[in-house]
């Protein structure tokens, strides 16, 4: 593994950040296609529950900290992490009488959840690349 | 931190006296308390034990096993917060240690 990704890019951590903001940005725009679905006749909204095959993904692996069984492994085995795929389900939610279920209410403060949540990602994410930063570039006087 | 050399040169440059480690208040001339080296490699650990426990409060928020956002937000602000101490603290001591170095014999 190059040396430049072994010193800096090796965290488990970062990659799940950037995997939950994958799907959060979906989740968005499922979101948005409920909303804008309304009044489609026979329409059925949708969602993925990401946040349940992260925990089981990192359940599965124990802590994601940095393990490794070999001495030629280096760096995370995170790929199940990496290979998780939305799995959109169906919302099941009283039909109107036209066959579509989109409770607008439901959308909306799901849509508010989802923004807030993929702020406060991508929030951390800056705090702790700027972490790695400061040691990369506080100098000591010379 | 742990190295032997470098606490073996920390305590070379205390001298003779006794130390003011975090509990050593009351002073008799051979008092015990923690060393300077000491106190510094706990502090390192400490350092540690918060950026690992801010990675297990990001993996908790990204899995949705906390509701609480702020937790999450503190956690990895006092990480933060305690990695840049240390790295002053370490350009000080390198800034001190270099000062005595230019010292004219």
């Amino acid at each position: 593994m190059p040396l430049i990704d072994r010193l800096l890019f090796s965290d488990a951590v970062p990659g799940l950040m950037k995997k939950s903001l994958n799907f959060m940005s979906t989740r968005q725009s499922m979101i948005s296609s409920n909303i804008s679905n309304i009044d489609t006749p026979g329409f059925k909204a949708s969602d993925i529950d990401f946040q349940a095959q992260l925990r089981a993904a990192i359940g599965s692996k124990g802590s994601l900290n940095m393990r490794t069984t070999s001495e030629k492994h280096i760096g995370p085995s995170d790929s199940n992490i990496m290979d998780l795929a939305a799995d959109p389900f169906e919302e099941d939610s009283a039909a109107k009488s036209n066959g579509n279920n989109v409770d607008i209410d439901n959308e909306m403060a799901k849509m508010a959840e989802n923004q807030i949540l993929y702020n406060a990602t991508v929030q951390l994410m800056m705090k702790r690349g700027s972490t790695v930063r400061s040691a990369v570039t506080e100098l000591p006087q010379q | 931190m742990k190295d032997i050399t470098v606490s073996s040169n920390l305590k070379a440059l205390q001298g003779p006296g006794p130390s003011q480690g975090l509990g050593a208040s009351k002073i008799a001339p051979d008092t015990k308390g923690p060393s300077f080296a000491d106190t510094l490699a706990q502090s390192l650990d400490k350092v540690n034990t918060l950026q690992q426990n801010a990675d297990v409060a990001i993996q908790d928020f990204v899995a949705g096993d906390t509701r609480n956002i702020h937790e999450t937000m503190i956690a990895v602000g006092k990480a933060d917060l305690a990695f840049r101490l240390t790295m002053q603290v370490r350009n000080k001591i390198v800034e001190a240690y270099q000062e005595v170095m230019r010292t004219q014999v």
